[in-house]
């Protein structure tokens, strides 16, 4: 059996989170590729061919770890990255000025 | 077999009424979608662990490491109250959108 938490560490930039939520994140899709690769032995598959269904799964790495960053980010930040230019920086750090 | 990528939209609302029975972890829950939609919907894999992450940011969801004797421990995603008030709405307004597009479609081929 693959070491599929391993796999996933080497291949998943830094997600700018927790060290404990990154070990959460990395066991997760660990385990999402674990049980691709069973189901796929299950199947009939090679280990091979099983092996390279369960990683086609995650093709784009540096992809999926923006898309994890950009989840993981405080609501207030996500609401603020979703505004226009001008009105992100009429914004100040420590909240709305008063015109 | 029509292939269609699932956006943000169509993801929440199924992630949302899958989990309205019972908890589920996320290989399941790709998997439901491609099965109940008998293939018509696949949902990308790669997209379905920052969408759970979002909701469960968003307060809709949430998860729990739960451990099944004999079993590794799995990260079970559940709704929470204010997901169970939102699952209505969205569907409601998948229900329009649904009305919307057939109104159109209709119209076209008349």
């Amino acid at each position: 059996m693959p070491d599929w938490k391993q796999y996933v560490r080497k291949r998943l930039p830094e997600l700018r989170v927790s060290p404990a939520r990154e070990r959460e994140i990395v066991e997760e899709l660990a385990q999402q590729l674990e049980q691709r690769f069973a189901d796929e032995l299950a199947r009939g598959s090679s280990a091979r061919a099983a092996g390279e269904a369960a990683k086609a799964q995650f093709a784009d790495w540096a992809n999926l770890a923006a898309e994890i960053r950009r989840a993981e980010r405080p609501l207030a930040e996500q609401a603020t990255q979703r505004m226009p230019e001008s009105v992100r920086s009429a914004i100040s750090e420590d909240g709305v000025r008063s015109r | 077999m029509v292939q269609a990528e699932l956006k943000k939209g169509t993801a929440e609302v199924l992630i949302l009424s899958l989990l309205e029975q019972r908890a589920r972890h996320g290989y399941e829950i790709a998997k439901l979608i491609e099965q109940q939609s008998e293939g018509v919907l696949e949902f990308h894999v790669a997209s379905l662990y920052p969408m759970l992450y979002r909701l469960e940011r968003r307060g809709l969801i949430e998860g729990r490491w739960l451990e099944k004797p004999g079993q590794r421990r799995r990260r079970f995603y559940r709704l929470t109250a204010a997901g169970r008030r939102a699952l209505p709405e969205q569907r409601k307004s998948w229900r329009e959108f649904i009305r919307a597009v057939e109104a159109v479609a209709r119209v076209e081929n008349a």
